[in-house]
């Protein structure tokens, strides 16, 4: 499986809390990636009209647009980029809606942060796949 | 009343009904299935464990499967693996009385299009059968449309291939004579001459842009398109 260099990868964490965002954000950038964050579904959707994300890891539940919201709108304007929802509410409904709705992975808090990263490498992995497959990519 | 799905969607006519399994290890409900879809203008096959699921549809076509996902021995998550393998556009619909959110997430990240809770109503059912034969035929044609772009740029290309050689002819033979390498011309006859180079000049940067188009075109018909994996 091809790998895509983690100083290629351009990496949205979107959380309401402040203590998330930057412990994501110091994990992220000390594997060398890029990583912008966001404290709403709308501060990340700003977000997403300038910069190209691989993966964008979101929360749920955050004031004014929440993730499920950000999660299809990310599916309507980048639908190869791999949204991975995080949220503290363990819901079977939730968790069929996340991932029908195109979510790569759908992880309860608190999560253990090797497998979050593991996880966020795997889809950083789908992506760079889906950016070279070209038209069996559909 | 009854409906049949159809190409164009649903309708009450003589069209295929669709072809549905049922796999369950409960008899009582794989026989109210069996009466009220039947009823419902679908196809029912019914299967009594995950390996007899898998069995029939190794041997033929389903277009939906709604399986049970605790069941001894095959469980329907494995009965789900081996559908997507076998039959990747079957849409498959898990159903269980104890959803957990691992087995949620394993199943739709194996390709299941949705999950059902135990107890369901038969219109609850019908409602998800209802999507998942519309993303079955929204899929389809896709597929359709993707190849026939395909064909319409390989045409394009093709045809390009074979005017380039003419076109760089007429361009050459006709400079030869403008430069005189084959005696003295009159100037009407340079003329049109000058005519013929400069619009076969203005074809060939022609064909160079439908060439350009193409590469374009089939380079962004794996980016980006609309996702259909969404139910709304």
């Amino acid at each position: 499986m091809k790998h895509a260099p983690a100083d290629s990868l351009n990496i949205l964490v979107v959380d309401d809390e402040e203590g998330f965002r930057d412990l994501l954000k110091w994990e992220f950038v000390a594997l060398g990636m890029n990583v912008e964050t966001a404290s709403s579904g709308d501060e990340g959707v700003a977000l997403l009209t300038t910069i190209r994300f691989d993966v964008v890891v979101t929360d749920i539940t955050m004031p004014r647009m929440d993730g499920l919201k950000l999660l299809e709108h990310i599916k309507t304007v980048s639908p190869r980029t791999e949204v991975i929802v995080v949220t503290g509410f363990s819901a079977v409904e939730t968790a069929v809606y996340a991932m029908s709705h195109g979510a790569f992975d759908f992880i309860l808090k608190p999560y253990d942060i090797n497998d979050l990263l593991l996880r966020v490498k795997k889809a950083a992995e789908a992506y760079t796949q889906c950016r070279s497959c070209g038209r069996s990519a559909a | 009343m009854p409906f049949l799905w159809t190409e164009r969607g649903m309708t009450a006519t003589d069209a295929p009904r669709p072809k549905v399994l049922i796999v369950d290890d409960e008899a009582g409900l794989r026989e109210m299935l069996v009466f009220g879809l039947t009823d419902r203008g679908y196809d029912v096959s019914v299967a009594a464990d995950g390996d007899a699921g898998i069995s029939m549809v190794e041997t033929r076509p389903f277009d939906l499967v709604v399986s049970d996902i605790m069941m001894p021995g095959t469980s329907g998550v494995e009965v789900l693996k081996r559908i997507k393998e076998v039959q990747p556009t079957t849409e498959v619909i898990m159903a269980t009385g104890f959803a957990t959110l691992e087995t949620a997430i394993e199943s739709m990240k194996s390709g299941a299009y949705d999950f059902i809770p135990k107890p369901y109503e038969l219109d609850q059912l019908c409602a998800v059968f209802g999507r998942a034969l519309e993303r079955r035929r929204l899929r389809a044609q896709v597929i359709k449309l993707q190849e026939l772009n395909h064909m319409k740029y390989e045409f394009l290309a093709n045809m390009i291939e074979d005017l380039r050689p003419p076109m760089t002819e007429i361009i050459e033979e006709a400079t030869k004579i403008l430069d005189r390498a084959q005696g003295d011309i009159v100037s009407r006859r340079e003329e049109a001459l000058k005519r013929i180079t400069s619009s076969t000049r203005g074809l060939l940067r022609l064909t160079e842009n439908i060439q350009h188009l193409s590469k374009l075109s089939t380079a962004l018909n794996g980016m980006d398109q609309p996702d259909i994996s969404r139910k709304e």
